[in-house]
């Protein structure tokens, strides 16, 4: 027997709560026993997920303390690690011996397990595509403890059903990632101001052939409709003159939101401050050196940031447009209807992506938007509606984010993608008990 | 520089203990039964801190277990200086008093860690600066009903530690004695509310441990508070501990 606790989880938006038998496994044997155990069960990392991936009522398994590295090869980068690593952890060890994680999210606290789970993009999607690029193989134990190794050559179809697969074709035990060789710690970094949607789409498309990576932050408290989509664009470039610290060390957040702050602290008076001074302060274009983690990594600037939601949560909405000459208007529509419902997004972040790998991947060619709202009836109405926009432009939601759509709506997104899947996935676990509350919700299995 | 040897080393604070000495530089010479477990603790320290780290497999299995013979291995990769004694296992809560029980106790908590010790000893005394540590418990400081067996073994071996002590004065002995601890012994127990509150994390019980080691500390409490909660306990007269819940 081995030992559980029922603990609350939620995702990293907590706008769910549900009381979960956890496991904590610290060996393998622990881990085996963890999963004949649990009657259905899901694989937890650092519980970065914004919706319900990671919870499972009946059986949670806590990937932390399966942290280990298994091999690191200093001259090509080909790194072997236990899924429960966290990003942090490997780039403490890579970036002092010149090697850098090809695609990171936004946040280092992440596991390897999660990353390829999510199949994470970053800014550089156009280019590095996802995680699931980078990654040579992969070692899944499935739920009846029967492990099977992929890689590119051996279980290719498991292999792609996992990534992105939300965890749901079992416990992802070692990952085998090629790392990309790293001179310097500091990024040659751009931004200027963009009037416009239509201007910040052309910055894009200007610059994807030569910039590393690429972001944009709109002022969503704009309303008129011509500057609607008005904002930040950024690039950053690697440089090549060798600066790498030993040991590579990244500090703590300054500041940690210590407990759950009121629901009205982030209100519509309070936003359209913040994005009035963030963009001001970006009036002139800047070009300078920052370090690759403060662009990198924005939201680690604030520990627990997600407590300024308080007790109500947050849900964030990732959208994908298809790349097409409509575009620019999509996105304006997109934008605009938010407005409409009388709603603000506190944050969005817009990005530019290539084709997926993988098959429930997330990303087209196209560009996406990602919406952080408070956790409120209204917002949830204003959100199906945007998803019934979507359908009608050939869009897609990021089930990494995802805390709230609906089964039928998920199914017409993914309709391409979906059968081959749960063909690949149904052998692996004929008695689904590998499933999540996301995977409840989108019928996936 | 001399090996630091860790028996149980792929315990959950142990491990913990490990990484902070190989971070300091410390080469090691694990000693564990699960083979798998040992080698990928072992690339783990060595991938992260570039650590000299040899492992030697080996069970408490009463008619194999021959300390001796260990010893004599482990020195065999270099001479030893330091010795850990992670070996312990609590049972049942409560433990019923069976004789397979006393003798399983016993054995891991009490007999095992001294005939470790006993075999490292003439090791030990021809050299300067030889340290013998063994996690005990506050379980040991007195009995309470929960988990009193594993309490009078671990009582037994701080005991047994004293008078060693006072016999092999060339050598430093130091008895840990945690309180609560974030490990996999502590996961799955229904937590009180004192037991949430108190509850620290095993980093930071290794490092107390390995800075306290290295400062020649004889009892070490950790988290600190635990030495002032225990004296408290204790002093408790026998009428009325037997009523206090805990």
């Amino acid at each position: 027997m081995t030992p559980s606790v029922k603990q609350y989880l939620s995702g990293w938006g907590r706008a769910k709560l549900v009381e979960c038998a956890v496991f904590r496994p610290e060996k393998i044997s622990a881990l085996e026993a963890s999963l004949s155990q649990a009657p259905t069960l899901i694989s937890r990392g650092l519980g970065r997920a914004y919706g319900d991936a990671a919870i499972n009522k009946e059986g949670v398994i806590l990937s932390e303390r399966l942290n280990r590295f298994l091999s690191f090869d200093p001259k090509t980068g080909l790194l072997q690690a236990e899924s429960g690593v966290s990003l942090q952890e490997i780039l403490a060890l890579s970036v002092p011996q010149g090697w850098m994680v090809p695609v990171v999210p936004g946040t280092r606290f992440v596991t390897l397990g999660g990353m390829i789970a999510s199949n994470i993009h970053g800014k550089n999607h156009y280019r590095s595509g996802e995680i699931a690029r980078h990654v040579t193989a992969l070692t899944l134990r499935l739920p009846s403890n029967e492990i099977i190794e992929c890689s590119r050559d051996k279980e290719l179809d498991i292999f792609w059903a996992t990534v992105g697969g939300m965890g749901l074709t079992g416990h992802i035990e070692d990952i085998t990632l090629q790392l990309v060789p790293l001179q310097c710690v500091k990024l040659a970094h751009h931004r200027e101001r963009a009037k416009d949607i239509e201007s910040l789409v052309e910055l894009f498309l200007s610059h994807r052939d030569s910039k590393d990576y690429m972001v944009a932050w709109i002022d969503h408290s704009s309303q008129a409709s011509e500057t609607l989509g008005k904002g930040i664009f950024e690039w950053a470039n690697h440089i090549s003159e060798p600066s790498l610290p030993s040991p590579y060390t990244l500090a703590n957040p300054l500041f940690n939101v210590p407990f759950d702050m009121p629901a009205a602290l982030l209100n519509r008076y309070s936003l359209k401050a913040y994005n009035a001074f963030r963009f001001r302060r970006s009036a002139r274009p800047k070009t300078s050196e920052v370090n690759m983690e403060d662009f990198f990594f924005p939201l680690d600037s604030i520990g627990q940031w997600n407590r300024l939601y308080g007790k109500q949560g947050m849900l964030q909405y990732q959208l994908l447009v298809p790349e097409t000459a409509q575009a620019p208007k999509q996105l304006k529509n997109i934008l605009g209807k938010i407005h409409q419902h009388a709603l603000l997004s506190n944050l969005a972040v817009m990005k530019y992506h290539g084709a997926h790998e993988g098959l429930l991947s997330f990303s087209e060619p196209g560009f996406s938007l990602a919406l952080d709202f408070p956790n409120t009836p209204n917002v949830r109405t204003m959100l199906d509606a945007l998803d019934e926009y979507l359908l009608t432009i050939g869009g897609k939601v990021y089930l990494g984010k995802d805390a709230r759509l609906k089964a039928s709506v998920f199914k017409k997104m993914y309709s391409s993608q979906l059968g081959k899947w749960q063909k690949i996935v149904k052998p692996l676990d004929p008695q689904k008990r590998v499933r999540s509350c996301l995977s409840d919700r989108l019928e996936l299995k | 520089m001399k090996y630091t040897f860790i028996a149980g080393a792929t315990s959950s604070l142990a491990t913990a203990l490990c990484h902070e000495l190989a971070r300091a530089g410390t080469p090691l010479i694990l000693w564990a039964r699960e083979a798998k477990e040992l080698s990928r603790l072992k690339n783990d320290l060595q991938i992260r801190y570039d650590a000299r780290i040899e492992i030697i497999e080996g069970s408490l299995e009463k008619n194999t277990f021959q300390p001796s013979d260990i010893i004599a291995k482990a020195e065999g990769f270099g001479q030893i200086g330091s010795f850990y004694s992670f070996l312990g296992e609590m049972g049942d809560r409560p433990s019923p008093i069976t004789p397979k029980n006393l003798e399983q106790v016993n054995w891991v908590n009490y007999e095992a860690p001294l005939l470790f010790i006993s075999a490292l000893i003439p090791y030990l005394q021809k050299r300067k600066d030889g340290k013998i540590i063994v996690i005990s418990s506050v379980a040991g400081d007195r009995g309470r009903a929960l988990n009193f067996l594993y309490g009078a073994a671990k009582s037994a071996l701080n005991t047994a530690i004293s008078g060693l002590r006072q016999s092999c004065p060339t050598i430093h002995f130091a008895t840990v004695k945690p309180g609560f601890i974030d490990t996999s012994m502590t996961f799955g127990m229904k937590k009180g509310l004192a037991m949430r509150v108190l509850i620290s994390s095993r980093n930071a019980a290794a490092k107390t441990i390995a800075r306290a080691v290295a400062r020649k500390r004889h009892i070490i409490y950790t988290p600190w508070y635990w030495q002032v909660i225990m004296a408290m306990l204790c002093m408790l007269p026998e009428w009325l501990f037997k009523r206090v819940k805990i």
